[in-house]
């Protein structure tokens, strides 16, 4: 009896740090193996000749990124007639992810979108062994072993400029009257990253511009991508702080941040897609158009003239970015459209002078000399 | 005073399901069963509740609808635990294994049930559930802004669930049974009580609570349910070894779980906090560590009960 109840004990305590420390715990990295498979056959419309890849960490339905590509490949495969699916491996490693590759190049698979940049290694050699089937890797450019980048004609590497969809939200935001501001990230990945400097940097320059002396940014990565009691607690912590509206970029996380603002009165930007449904408190959301970029991509291959083996940046330029159903009280269109010229033009070098992922190694770094940012570790 | 009643608030997010979970498995230990399922059961009954709420939302008032959506995650867990006491009481399994499976098919479950009926996996609601004021309660100094205002049905309810508990459990017969069926069934069998019917109502009564702990999870913590508890369920199974498999001291286990895990999240956000120094990650690491400690300088009163774990098979002594 002893035994068993010691064997629970130790159960407990693994479980408890498990999915207290660890993003995917051992119970949950199982489980999300087994639910990709009857949720991807409920989806498909046959062989999947169109198949996007999923990180392990992700959700398909997380109202954010990956649900912007999918959306884009459903429309794409409605209209065309052709079938879609999408996988996710059990765990973020290379073997896992490649043996999840070879498994949709089996099931028919000819367009294959990989989104996350967990993939990057095993990205490499997917697109070597299948030069037959065309790749786009969102966010992350493939690498070898070596760290060397690999881009053969087969594959496309896409990337947005994050930092410039949310240097439109910080810029607003402080235009718009807001001067407590807050920044949550999930994980410190680049994309991620890029979201919270740009976020940073544009209530630095409204700040600037208005002369102000009050601006205050609180920032932090909560370490995960989970609606958790523990991320809601810390949003309405802020809020109760004084804090008045928070840029959440973390997925599934974001519910947490949304049912915090709901009970403390706060407002939040979303992120990746338009998210204005999901909570009233929404007042606008900084977006990369996955959506548009998965289906021209599509188009283009289909139509024949896809043009792999480079990276393609979009930027507000091209327009991969944008700030989506603005609901703001003072910050009008007129000067969103503005501001967002500027930055496409790059006028007086406003949207290069962006800091991005590999800039600064945190965001303490940034040289601020308007807003007082604290970086909650 | 604001930033108390802060904290207390948000500390009652994390108590309450622990609470009303810890409780659940307090019942089937007690009465024999180990029940590690409790994590995939709150998940069920999250599932269940859920889908209600978003089929039922806007043709009833708010405090019915939750009413029922309680309803309805206390049958889902009930259902979803015969399938555990079935395994280890009729066929006997190894409880641990039939506990752990009902954990790693939860999620998936409810992914598929969730893109089936609703073709997404995430299970949105708008919550309206929060009970602003209670009249002539909320006037009452320090209590009234405590316990009376800005509050979920639920925090009651979970209250409620911890008198019943004790009252159950010491004051009637059944309750006596039940703890005779944890410690020693064969006295029971011996005087003709039914020993697998009681083990039985153990595992439907810990079923119940811990598909109620699910919803009482979601609620206060997000817009939707994605088919995570985030691993609570083995939290609260600490906070049942914690407490000594007693509701009075599950409650406290569960007061100081919560209160742990509050600070943990929301000490960025206070001012006093910030201006202590401390770095996060002690913040962090605190629930943890103190389980750990209290459970190394505890063990002898962590006995547990003695036949937890053991099937029982009848006439067999």
């Amino acid at each position: 009896m002893k035994k068993n109840i010691f064997t629970v004990l130790s159960l407990v305590v693994v479980f408890a740090f498990l999915s207290a420390c660890a993003p995917q715990s051992a119970a949950t990295a199982a489980a999300s193996a087994e639910e990709a498979a009857p949720a991807a056959a409920s989806e498909t419309t046959g062989g999947g000749e169109i198949a996007l890849l999923i990180s392990a960490a992700g959700t398909l339905d997380d109202r954010a990124f990956n649900q912007g590509c999918w959306n884009g490949v459903k429309e794409f495969g409605d209209e065309n007639g052709l079938s879609y699916m999408y996988y996710q491996p059990v765990e973020d490693t290379v073997e896992a992810q490649v043996t999840l590759c070879d498994t949709a190049v089996k099931a028919g698979a000819k367009f294959i979108i990989i989104n996350s940049d967990q993939f990057k290694v095993a990205a490499s050699k997917m697109i070597t062994a299948y030069p037959d089937v065309t790749f786009i890797i969102f966010d992350t450019v493939p690498i070898d072993d070596d760290g060397n980048q690999v881009l053969t004609p087969n594959v496309l590497a896409i990337q947005f400029a994050e930092q410039q969809s949310t240097f439109l939200a910080g810029y607003a935001a402080v235009k718009d009257g807001y001067r407590k501001l807050g920044f949550m990230g999930g994980m410190a990945v680049p994309a991620v990253v890029r979201f919270g400097y740009g976020f940073v940097w544009g209530i630095e320059t409204a700040c600037k511009e208005l002369g102000l002396d009050d601006v205050e940014i609180m920032y932090n990565y909560s370490g995960d991508f989970k609606p958790t009691p523990e991320n809601q607690a810390r949003a309405a912590s802020w809020f109760q702080g004084g804090t008045e509206i928070i840029h959440v970029a973390a997925g599934p996380m974001g519910a947490s941040v949304f049912a915090a603002a709901e009970q403390n009165n706060g407002v939040v930007i979303g992120v990746d897609s338009d998210q204005s449904a999901e909570s009233p408190t929404i007042i606008t959301s900084a977006i990369k158009d996955l959506e548009t970029v998965t289906y021209n991509s599509l188009k283009a291959w289909k139509d024949g003239t896809f043009d792999g083996g480079k990276i393609v940046l979009y930027t507000a330029k091209e327009n991969g970015v944008a700030l989506a159903s603005m609901k703001f009280k003072n910050f009008t269109q007129a000067e969103y459209d503005d501001l967002y010229q500027r930055l496409a033009d790059d006028v007086d070098g406003i949207s290069s002078a962006i800091p991005t992922d590999t800039d600064y190694e945190s965001p303490d770094q940034i040289p601020l000399t308007c807003a007082k940012l604290t970086y909650v570790e | 005073m604001d930033t108390i009643t802060f904290i207390f608030h948000q500390m009652l997010n994390f108590s309450i399901p622990l609470l009303i979970v810890a409780l659940g498995g307090m019942f089937s230990s007690r009465c024999g069963i180990i029940n590690i399922g409790l994590d995939g059961i709150m998940i069920i009954g999250a599932l269940a509740s859920f889908m209600f709420i978003r089929y039922a939302e806007g043709y009833i008032s708010s405090q019915t609808l939750l009413l029922l959506a309680i309803l309805v995650s206390i049958v889902s867990g009930m259902i979803f635990s015969l399938l555990h006491a079935f395994a280890s009481i009729n066929l006997k399994a190894n409880q641990i294994i039939s506990g752990q499976a009902l954990n790693m098919i939860a999620p998936a479950f409810s992914v598929f049930v969730a893109r089936l009926f609703i073709g997404d996996s995430i299970i949105s609601f708008k919550n309206t559930f929060m009970i602003e004021e209670i009249p002539f309660l909320s006037q009452i100094p320090v209590l009234g802004d405590l316990l009376f205002k800005n509050i979920y049905l639920t925090t009651y309810l979970g209250l409620l669930v911890l008198w019943a508990s004790h009252f159950v459990l010491y004051k009637t017969r059944f309750g006596l049974r039940l703890r005779a069926c944890g410690e020693y069934p064969q006295a029971p069998d011996s005087v003709g009580i039914d020993v697998q019917k009681i083990r039985y109502i153990g595992v439907l009564i810990s079923g119940g609570l811990s598909g109620l702990g699910g919803l009482v999870f979601v609620l206060p913590n997000s817009t939707n349910f994605n088919g995570t508890v985030s691993g609570y369920g083995f939290l609260a199974l600490a906070v049942m070894i914690l407490g000594q498999w007693q509701p009075s001291k599950i409650f406290f286990a569960s007061l100081f779980f919560g209160t742990l895990k509050t600070m943990s999240a929301i000490y960025s956000g206070i001012p006093f906090f910030n201006t202590l120094g401390i770095p996060g990650n002690y913040y962090k690491l605190m629930p943890y560590l103190i389980t750990v400690i209290v459970l190394i300088l505890g063990p002898k009163s962590l006995a547990g009960p003695k036949a937890e774990g053991l099937p029982f098979e009848k006439g067999m002594s």
